[in-house]
């Protein structure tokens, strides 16, 4: 064992001396990412922190259609601009506003429609807001219900003949199975970067080593292979638990990610480690040179980071792409993070991705070794 | 054949390299061969070096020197012949290198480390630890010349600078036996002095020692015996003087004269121009008969065999690649 950490020492030392190399892959660009991506999603998260700024066009200017305006006007999720037509499709157009409702000639707000007759009014939407556009509806029919309800339900003298009923709300306390801000989502994926980066690096590094020629000194001392590979294999490891450990006290410090099971974090941290080392190896063969090796890492590195949510949360992604994502380690590697930090994962519900994690780190390491051996003294 | 040899652990073998033991043979090779694909880089060669002495492989590029080097560290496993090396068969085997001290041909160092670092990490691996590794690491920097830049980065050192760090790093741990690629290639004559200047004082220790080369006189001053190699074979092995006796051929005396001679037949040799060409064991009686001759000469030169006439004499004058 002493040979391997006298190997693994160099191997440390030489990436800490690369200074703009190491601050780069292992703090500068994980963090960037967590921060960035956080805060890209900070408002899908969280929902809208303001409401919605559209545009009303009352082309009736009736009492009835000011009656109506008045009730959108008290509705929380929405705020109101009356606008003509024109300056409201300007306005959308040019995405100053959500989006606009036209109050026809004739507006009035009857019954009926509970009955099919279409509502006197038209919704004018932006077509890449899909998502605002069924936002707008809703809130628009409920203002047309609660419309309904103060106009035919209430009597004269203000007393409810019939009341619609409320809808019972059950209490949950969604703080342990929901992330409490999108960092806690967006530092798993800046630490996969991070350990991604890192695995690019050392892979680089054990091929510069064979270019270089210290491999052959290395092969020629009294050591075997393996103590050579074993050395690689712990530089590499105690530099992934490194990045992580970072990041996560980073993310803590100043960005308020938890660390809800310690003892599922305890688990995660050495498997993903040991995945990114086996992973290294096998990189560290795809090519005869750096540059080469560099490039096919990347390019498997960037499949896998797509696959398994490394790129944009998988709660964002469509259904087939987290199917084929279960063969990523990616995702598996961002599971075991986020059932450490905020899914509040048991050490039984670790095993899985953990599992999974160590088998195919397992078999990557295998492969490189094997084909390492036959390629080189 | 060597295997049927006595066999002792290196430990019982060589416990210094000035104190031998008992030990026919540092290193044997018998009919050892290595094949790239259909390419034979080695092709049956034999050859033994006693205790203490230096051994040079001479040889064009792709004669097979660099081949051989790496069978002898178990760098690359022979596809047929043996190699015995302070008795034990078995290069591959980590015991047998720890006596070993290898300078491959490329520069095996780290650029980001310090000399101290990189001659510390190599020492460790051989097993120094504590006090005696800091003092090897000493004297193989100032055996360097690199005392002053010990804690220099490596990437700021001068080629020259390199190649005596990267010959340190192979002598660090006081090895027995020193094999060295071409340990002087692409250096300024400075330190290809000081590198020679070296490798004399561990011969003088009793080192035994390994060398390839392509500079003959490198070879001519240092070697005990050579071989000079091509195509995988070795084609003459010997002492130096041994080889330019059987095929450096007799020493060339080229006088040119004021005038053309008279009487050519007179002289010894034979005229070209006005220059009468001489080949001779005797060189000196020839110029005698010369001036005895009554000719004026104008200026004379003596060319003597040396290795290298007899390195090309054996491998041509074709370019190899």
């Amino acid at each position: 064992m002493r040979t391997i950490f006298i190997i693994a020492g160099k191997d440390l030392l030489l990436r800490r001396r690369d200074r703009l190399g190491f601050f780069w892959w292992m703090v500068g660009f994980p963090l960037i990412i967590a921060v960035l991506i956080g805060t890209i999603f900070a408002g899908v998260l969280e929902g809208p922190a303001d409401p919605m700024a559209v545009a009303v066009v009352d082309e009736d200017s009736s009492a009835s259609s000011k009656a109506f305006l008045q009730t959108l006007r008290e509705s929380e999720g929405l705020l109101i601009r009356e606008l003509s037509l024109a300056d409201a499709r300007q306005a959308v157009r040019q995405g100053r506003l959500g989006g606009f409702i036209v109050l026809r000639k004739n507006f009035v707000c009857s019954p009926a429609i509970l009955w099919g007759e279409p509502l006197p009014l038209a919704i004018g939407m932006d077509p890449s807001r899909a998502a605002e556009s069924a936002y707008l509806r809703a809130m628009v029919q409920q203002a047309v219900i609660r419309h309904l309800r103060d106009q035919w339900v209430v009597d004269s003298a203000g007393r409810e003949g019939v009341r619609l009923g409320d809808i019972e709300t059950i209490a949950l306390d969604t703080s342990s199975a929901r992330p409490r801000s999108s960092f806690e989502i967006c530092f798993p994926l800046g630490i996969l970067w991070g350990l991604m980066g890192l695995a690019a690096e050392f892979a680089m590094g054990i091929v510069h080593e064979r270019e270089a020629g210290t491999w052959l000194r290395l092969r020629a001392a009294p050591i075997r292979r393996a103590h050579v590979l074993g050395g690689n294999g712990v530089a590499c490891l105690v530099a992934c638990l490194g990045v992580m450990v970072f990041l996560l006290v980073v993310g803590r410090l100043f960005f308020g990610v938890r660390w809800q099971s310690p003892a599922a974090l305890v688990m995660a941290l050495p498997c993903i480690g040991l995945f990114f080392v086996g992973l290294t190896m096998l990189l560290s063969v795809l090519g005869r040179t750096e540059s080469s090796v560099g490039g096919a890492a990347w390019a498997c590195l960037l499949v896998m980071a797509v696959l398994g949510g490394g790129m944009v949360p998988q709660m964002f992604m469509p259904e087939w792409i987290n199917v084929a994502g279960n063969l990523s380690p990616i995702k598996w590697a961002i599971l075991a993070l986020e059932g450490a930090i905020w899914r509040g994962f048991s050490v039984a519900e670790m095993v899985r991705p953990c599992g999974v994690l160590l088998a195919q780190g397992l078999i990557c390491g295998a492969a490189g070794v094997a084909v390492s051996s036959r390629s080189s003294p | 054949m060597l295997r049927s040899r006595i066999r002792l652990t290196p430990e019982k073998l060589v416990t210094n390299h000035r104190r031998f033991l008992i030990l026919p043979c540092m290193i044997q090779v018998c009919r050892l061969a290595k094949r790239f694909g259909g390419l034979t880089a080695v092709d049956g060669i034999d050859f033994e070096i006693p205790p203490g002495q230096t051994f040079g492989l001479l040889g064009p590029n792709g004669a097979g020197k660099t081949t051989t080097i790496h069978m002898l560290v178990g760098l690359l496993r022979p596809d047929g012949g043996e190699i015995c090396i302070q008795g034990d068969s078995d290069p591959t085997r980590p015991a047998v290198r720890q006596h070993m001290g290898v300078a491959p041909q490329a520069l095996s160092l780290y650029e980001d480390l310090t000399a101290t670092e990189n001659l510390a990490f190599f020492a460790r691996l051989y097993g120094l630890r504590g006090r005696r590794l800091r003092e090897r690491v000493a004297i193989a920097l100032r055996r360097a010349g690199l005392f002053e830049r010990r804690r220099d980065r490596v990437k700021t050192f001068s080629g020259g600078m390199k190649r005596r760090l990267h010959l340190a790093c192979a002598l660090v741990h006081e090895p027995s036996v020193l094999l060295l690629d071409e340990p002087t290639i692409g250096v300024d004559p400075q330190a290809r002095h000081h590198i020679l200047a070296d490798i004399e004082a561990l011969k003088q220790e009793g080192c035994t020692i390994l060398f390839t080369t392509h500079y003959m006189e490198e070879a001519q001053r240092l070697c005990d015996r050579v071989a000079i190699m091509d195509h995988g074979r070795i084609l003459v092995m010997d002492t130096v003087p041994n080889i330019l006796a059987q095929h450096g051929g007799r020493a060339v005396v080229r006088a040119e004269l004021d005038h053309p001679p008279t009487d050519p037949d007179s002289l010894p040799g034979h005229v070209e121009g006005d220059s009468v060409i001489v080949e001779t064991d005797r060189p000196f009686e020839a110029v005698k008969q010369l001036a005895a001759a009554g000719v004026s000469i104008r200026n004379l030169s003596l060319h003597q065999p040396d290795l290298e006439t007899v390195f090309l004499k054996l491998t041509g004058r074709r370019l190899r690649d």
